[in-house]
């Protein structure tokens, strides 16, 4: 579970550091620095997500967990059930 | 003598050249323009009454990302916790 968690705790971090940048850009599409930023936490993100999906099962129920049965959808544990510390 | 504001350009109305007063015996009061032309003048001239103002952010140095999610902001320039 150590593991799982600090991998969760990544993505979150990751996804909100490129929420971030996405509204940064909105107000400023031609900062290339910031750009370089975005897609490069970008590419972070959906590297951690697709290896957590891979190992823990769905964290998006149309994202890249491999195929499985049975409907591993509503296994455990809900965002809720997990201790954050 | 009047001291014109060099970055108040504009004229006060269409058609108008000039914002300077006309010389009027006895009378020195400056008269502001109404709508001064930031972008022309190339910064942010002092700030007036009752007028609302967003500084364009500037890319610069950024917190980690753990960081940033503990502070609610990847911009030091935009953290600022509340004293209490």
């Amino acid at each position: 579970m150590d593991e799982r968690l600090s991998m969760l705790k990544e993505i979150q971090s990751l996804e909100f550091f490129a929420i971030e940048l996405n509204l940064f850009l909105d107000t400023h599409p031609g900062d290339r620095a910031a750009l370089r930023d975005f897609y490069s936490v970008r590419d972070k993100l959906l590297v951690a997500k697709k290896r957590y999906e891979e190992i823990y099962g769905p964290l998006m129920v149309f994202g890249h967990t491999p195929v499985k049965c049975p409907w591993p959808w509503i296994e455990g544990p809900w965002p809720w059930e997990i201790e954050y510390e | 003598m009047l001291q014109r504001n060099p970055f108040l350009t504009r004229p006060l109305t269409p058609g108008s050249q000039e914002n300077t007063p006309k010389e009027q015996p006895g009378i020195e009061a400056a008269v502001e323009p109404v709508t001064p032309d930031y972008q022309a003048a190339g910064f942010y001239p002092t700030y007036r009454l009752a007028r609302a103002y967003v500084v364009r952010q500037k890319y610069g140095p950024l917190f980690s990302p753990a960081e940033a999610l503990e502070k609610g902001t990847i911009f030091p320039d935009l953290y600022s916790p509340y004293p209490f």
